[in-house]
This record gives structure tokens, sequence and C-alpha cells, in this order.
């Protein structure tokens, strides 16, 4: 019988791989990527929550849709701000963003 | 005027000639010679008062408030400072025997004032001679009416300055100037006994108070050293102030002063106040038998040695000296014996009859311009009151029946006879002396033949103002003696006559001193009025004897001696020890030793503060920056790395608090 734990231990392999993502990749597409990879882990864990602990009442599945338009637009803004990179830095490799350099 | 009254208004009988002091030292240039009836008027009022507070008490009209001490007492103290919690105190103390010696003091201070308006004429520093007279009165004053040690203790050591400034007051010449340090340093070194005494009293009975002494030493029991030390130590420095011997050597020296001024020192304010010390404090004395002992052979010792120094002086001054330390020896051998009344007693009718030979043998030496008696000689005729007044002292020191002398040296005599019949012989002795020594100072000086003519011519009578003085204490040197028997003698006074010896009619008592005074005058008559050359063979054939008296046992040569043999060389090696050992090894030393610690200061600063702590610091910082620096690396991955790595961390931690 597939229960709760299975539902979260899929959403924390999700997130584990998006967060490796976010660590590991050099290109920021990339990087955007697993953010997006991320946000679904996190979705599953709402829904899942929702539909164990609160079966009646769907308020997980709101906060499911708020962050999927929160990462479309999120993929937005982040695209663009590639483009905008790009555009000076001719890169989009995030190691050689380092102007913060102590 | 209230008796009470008179009690509480008593302290200015002490301030009176305090503000005479004063207002004569500051005015000497404006007031000149009538300065002195400035101070003579504040003795005056001082001699008034304490006569009337003495007669109240005498005939029992003056009601005495306090019991204790010796019978009743009248005390009044102020709070003068506070040290931790210990309050030191100003105050009157007046009984009978405070009362007595304010009379005495005041009297022959007021007797020599008046007298010295006459005899100080002409004299450069005047002003500050009456002036120096009246701080003298007031220290004894302060002294005597003193209700705790400290107090008196001060007055002690003013009386011992005044007497200084008094013997030494005419500096130009050598030997006063030498005199008056001699007596300042000596009296000084009695003193050390005095304040450790004090020292001991303070520490082991806890109070100054002399009323509260005399409670706590007979209610309490101390250490019996406490009790044999205090009154030894205390009458050390009573025996510098009193001359008695080994200190006795200032006072045959002290004459070197004006001769008013020694009157004042050895009748009332300074030798006095060493035998005050003691009936002040007899208590103490009392508490301790061999404390008495002393004090009675100590007196006993000065008295038969002081009357032989004084059988062959002749410096008419220095005869008057000799008696008087031997009349002290005297009153202390009557305290010693346990004779607190007769001591005083004597105390009082010598100041008369001592004051009166001193005054006389002023308004002698003022007539003939010398002090050698062996230049004077037949002035009989030429200063007749003087030489009666005299007489007359003469009569009552050596104890002439019915004079004042007769009777306090009977009643020494008999307390004397009734302790240690050894004490006994040897008073009676000196008192066979006294009568010898001083007839023949009378005869030498007075009658015979005029041995230098040039003298005896010019010689001639005193004014009124000094033959005044001489009369009234005449008389007083005649009658006081019987006026106190009359009365019930002296005891009654001084309320102590539990304490005394009862003595009276013992016929061997008064067959000794009549023997004493008879013999000792017919001898001094043998020898310096009927055969006057006859003393000359008896200094050659007792010649070993004469010279050492002559040469007074030798006391000052032993001193001196003492000094360049013992003292000196003592000096010596410190003064070289302090030089070589102290100075070039130990001082110049620690220089060595603190250079070379600041130089390893030094390092240890430059090196280990500097180098190390200050500028390690800095470098230490800027190493360390050099290493955290790395960590900013820019790379917005490696930021989130570690904030994931702090978040998981946080979770875990969490998880784990709360389950």
């Amino acid at each position: 019988m597939i229960g709760l734990k299975h539902y979260l231990f899929l959403g924390g392999i999700l997130f584990s791989i998006g967060l490796f993502g976010v660590l590991s990749r050099r290109n920021i597409v990339g990087i955007l990527m697993s953010i997006e990879i991320l946000f679904n882990a996190v979705g599953i864990n709402f829904v899942a929550f929702n539909r164990f602990t609160h079966p009646g009442i769907p308020w997980g599945h709101g906060f499911t849709l708020f962050v999927i338009g929160l990462a479309a637009a999120e993929a937005v803004v982040g695209l663009a701000l590639v483009l905008a990179i790009y555009r000076n830095s001719r890169t989009v490799l995030v190691e050689k963003l380092n102007l913060l350099q102590g | 005027m209230t008796e009470s009254t008179l009690l509480i208004n008593s302290h200015w009988i002490v301030i009176a000639p305090l503000i005479a002091f004063i207002v004569i030292l500051a005015f000497r240039k404006i007031l000149g010679l009538d300065g002195a009836w400035v101070g003579a008027v504040a003795l005056l009022y001082g001699l008034i008062h304490s006569f009337l507070i003495a007669i109240g008490i005498f005939d029992g009209s003056l009601v005495l408030p306090s019991q204790g001490l010796q019978g009743h007492y009248f005390e009044s103290s102020q709070s003068w400072f506070t040290v931790g919690n210990f309050s030191f105190k100003v105050g009157m103390l007046i009984d009978g025997l405070s009362s007595i010696m304010l009379v005495v003091v005041t009297l022959v201070s007021f007797l020599v004032q008046v007298y010295s308006i006459s005899y100080m004429r002409g004299h450069p520093r005047f002003g500050r001679y009456f002036a120096y007279v009246n701080l003298f009165t007031f220290s004894m004053l302060l002294l005597v009416v003193a209700d705790n040690m400290l107090q008196l203790f001060i007055g002690w050591e003013l009386v011992g300055l005044c007497s200084y400034l008094l013997i030494g007051f005419d500096y130009e010449r050598e030997a006063a100037a030498y005199a008056g340090r001699k007596a300042f340093l000596t009296t000084k070194i009695a003193d050390i006994g005095m304040y450790l005494g004090l020292l001991i009293i303070f520490n082991y009975l806890g109070t100054f108070s002399i009323p509260q002494l005399s409670q706590n030493i007979a209610s309490m029991q101390y250490p019996t050293w406490v009790v044999t030390m205090i009154p030894i130590f205390l009458f050390i420095g009573a025996m510098g102030k009193s001359a008695q011997v080994p200190f006795h050597v200032w006072l045959p020296d002290a004459m070197e002063g004006p001769t008013p001024a020694s009157a004042l020192i050895h009748a009332a304010t300074m030798v006095a106040a060493g035998v005050y010390l003691v009936a002040r404090v007899f208590f103490l004395f009392e508490a301790s038998p061999i404390a008495l002992d002393v004090v009675a052979w100590v007196g006993v010792i000065t008295a038969v040695l002081a009357a032989t120094m004084g059988l062959v002086a002749s410096d008419i001054k220095r005869v008057l000296a000799f008696s008087t330390v031997s009349q002290l020896g005297f009153m202390m051998a009557a305290l010693g014996c346990g004779g607190y009344s007769s001591g005083m007693f004597h105390l009082s009718t010598h100041a008369a009859f001592k004051a009166l030979l001193f005054l006389c043998a002023g308004s002698v030496i003022h007539a003939v311009h010398t002090n050698d008696m062996w230049k004077m000689g037949g002035l009989l005729t030429k200063m007749p009151i003087t030489a009666i007044t005299y007489l007359i002292a003469t009569l009552a020191i050596a104890g002439f029946p019915l004079t004042s002398g007769f009777f306090s040296k009977e009643e020494i005599l008999a307390v004397a006879f009734h302790h240690n019949i050894v004490i006994f012989f040897l008073l009676s002795f000196t008192a066979l002396l006294t009568a010898f020594y001083m007839f023949r100072s009378w005869f030498l000086t007075f009658t015979g033949l005029a041995r230098d003519k040039e003298i005896h011519h010019h010689a001639h009578e005193a004014p009124l103002l000094m033959t005044g003085p001489l009369m009234l204490l005449a008389v007083l040197s005649l009658f006081l003696g019987a006026f106190f028997t009359y009365q019930g003698n002296i005891t009654k006074w001084i309320h102590w006559g539990s304490h005394d010896t009862e003595h009276h009619g013992s016929a061997v008592i008064l067959m000794a001193s009549l023997i004493a005074f008879v013999v000792g005058m017919a001898l001094a008559m043998w020898i310096y009025y009927f055969k006057p050359p006859k003393y000359q063979a008896l200094a050659v054939r007792f010649a070993p004897l004469y010279q050492i008296l002559v040469q007074r046992y030798k006391f000052d040569e032993l001193y001196l001696w003492g000094i360049h043999r013992i003292f000196n060389p003592v000096v010596n090696f410190s003064a070289h020890f302090d030089y070589r050992f102290i100075d070039q090894k130990v001082v110049d030393g620690m220089g060595v030793l603190g250079k070379g610690f600041s130089y390893v200061s030094d390092l240890f600063d430059k090196y280990v503060i500097d180098r190390f702590m200050v500028d390690g610091q800095g470098t230490f910082m800027d190493r360390l920056g050099l290493y955290v620096r790395r960590i900013q690396s820019g790379l917005a991955q490696s930021y989130l790395f570690w904030m994931a790595i702090g978040l998981a961390s946080m979770l875990v931690w969490a998880s784990h608090v709360f389950k």
C-alpha cells in the first residue's frame, strides 16, 4: 500500500536532486531547471500532506497551484536575468560571475 | 559669686596667663615695661580665684560634686579630638591637691612677676621675659588642673620648653645658652620614661582620664609588670623634672637664667611638676610597693648627695640650687614612704621659702653684681631687709621650731621613721647638712668682714617692688606651717588622711629634727662666723673629700665621659656603618639592582610587550584575514552550499532536541 512515507520519500529524493543540481550545475540555465525540480518536490509534499493528514480541506492543492504559478514567473524572471548577464559578460557559467570575490 | 561658679569658671585661672602671654608678646614694643603689669594682673586674678577655691575646699563651703580619687573632686572636660572611637579630652580637675598647687603656683608666679619688674628693668628683652613667665605659669597650671594624662603631658612639655627659654634667656652668654640646652636635653631624656609610661597606660588601662585610671587600677586586675612599670616609667619623667639623681645635673646650671626665673623654676613651676605628678597619680604608685621603694630611695639618695654637694659650693645661687635638689629628694622620699600629704605639705612650704631665698639672692646679686659668696660678706648693715628675710627663709629651710619648714620636715621625718629607719636616719642627717650649708651661705653673705671692699661699698638695699614680695614670702615662710598644723594639718585639705601613717608627738622625731638644726647651725656658726679662717684649714685637711664635693661627684664628667667614650664611638660607628654599609652597599646596591631590573624590564617591554603582544596582535589579525578572505569566494553556489549545510545541521539539531 502506498502511504504518506512513500510520497515524502519521493519528495525528498526530488529535493535532493534539485539541490544537488543547484549546487553543482555550472550553467545558469541548468540551475534554473534544478530550481524547478525543487519546487516540484515541495509541491509533492504539500499535496501528500494534504491528502493524508487533512483530506477534506484543499489548502495543500491551493499552495501547490501557487507554487507552480510562482515557478512560471520565476522562470521568466530568471531567464530574463540570464539573458541580461549573458549580454553583459558573454557567459552563462556561474563560476565566472565572481565580482564579489574577497 | 557662689561656690559652683567659682569651680565652673576655674578654667580662667589657667587661661588668664595665656592671654597675658599673648598680649605681652604681641604688644611688647608698645607696652614696654607696662607689659609686666598685664601679666601681674592676670596672675593676681589667678591667685585670688584659686585662693578662694582653696579656702572653700578647706572649710568645706565649696561642694566638690564627684566622689572618688582622693575624696571628692570637681571635673569638667570637653572633647578635644577623636581618633577612632577614642575621644581625647581637655579638662579641669579640681580637688584639694590641685587647689593647693594652684595657689602655690599663682602666688609664686605673681610675686616673681612683681619682683621682676624692678629686677629686669633695663634688660633689652624684658617684654619677652614677662611673656615667658606667663607662658611658664600657664603651662604649669595646665599641668596642675589636667584631668587626663595627655593634657598633663602637654603641660609637662611646655614647662620644659619654658624652662629652656628662661634658663637660656641671656643667650649672649655661652654658659646660659649651654645651661638651657642642658636642662632641656636632660629633662627630655627623662621624658622618654614618662612617654613610655603613658604608652603602657593607654595600652593596658585604656584611658588617660585620671579619675578613670584610679577606678581602673582599683577595680581591675592587671599583670604585675604593668602595675610596676607604669609608676616607674612615670617616675623617671618626674626624676628629670624634679632633678633627682642621676638627672639632677641640669638644675645647678639652671641658675644661669635671670634670678627671679630661677625662683620660679625652683619654687613653683618646673621642679614641683615632678613631685606633683607623683602625688597626682599616687594611686598608681600605691599599687606597686616596688615603685614606692624606688621613689623613696631615689629621693633619699638625691637628698643626701645634693646636700653634700651644697656644702662646698661658692656660688650663692648654686647653694640654693643644691638645696632645692636636696629638698625635692625629701619630698620624693616622703611620697615613697607613703607620706602623700607630708610630701605635698613640704612642697608648698618649700615653695614659699625657696622662692624667698632665690628672690633674696637676686636682690643681693642685683646689689653686688656677683654670684660669688667669697666676694660678699658683711652685707647685713647694707641691705637689712634682704638679710633678715634671707635669715627667716634659712631658719625655715633648716627647720627652726615653729617655722613652716620645721613642721613639714618633721612630718616627713615622722613618715620615714614609721616606714624605714634607715631612710629616717639619712633624712635626719640631710636635715643637719641642710642647716649647715644654709647658715654657711647666710654667714658668708651677710656677716663677717667685707671681703671685697669695692663691692661692699656699692651695695644697697633693693627698692620696695623687690622687698615687698620678700617680706610677704617671709611671713608665709614663718607661719604657713603653723597655719596648716593648727588647722588640723594639710591631710584634711588633701583628703588622704587614711593613707598616712599616724605620726604625732613622737619625741624621737622631734629630737632628731631639733638636733639636726642645732648642730648644723652651730657648726656653720663656728666655722664661718667665729673662726672664719677655719674653713680653709678644713678644706686642706679633708682635701680628697672636698675635691669630690667641689667636683659634684663628677656627675657631669661622668656624663661627658659617657658621651665621649661611649656615645660618640657608637654614633661614629653608626655613621660609618650608615655610610659604608647602608649608603654604599644597600642604597647604592639598590640602585644597581634597580638598573639591572630596569634593563630586563626594558627588554621585556621591547620584545614581549611591544613586539609579541602589540605588534603580534596586528600580525595575527593580518594573517587571519588572509585565510578568512578565502571563504568569500564570490561564488554564489558555494555560499548556497554552506547555507544548505547550515540549514541541514540546524534541522538535524532541531529534530534531536524537539523529537
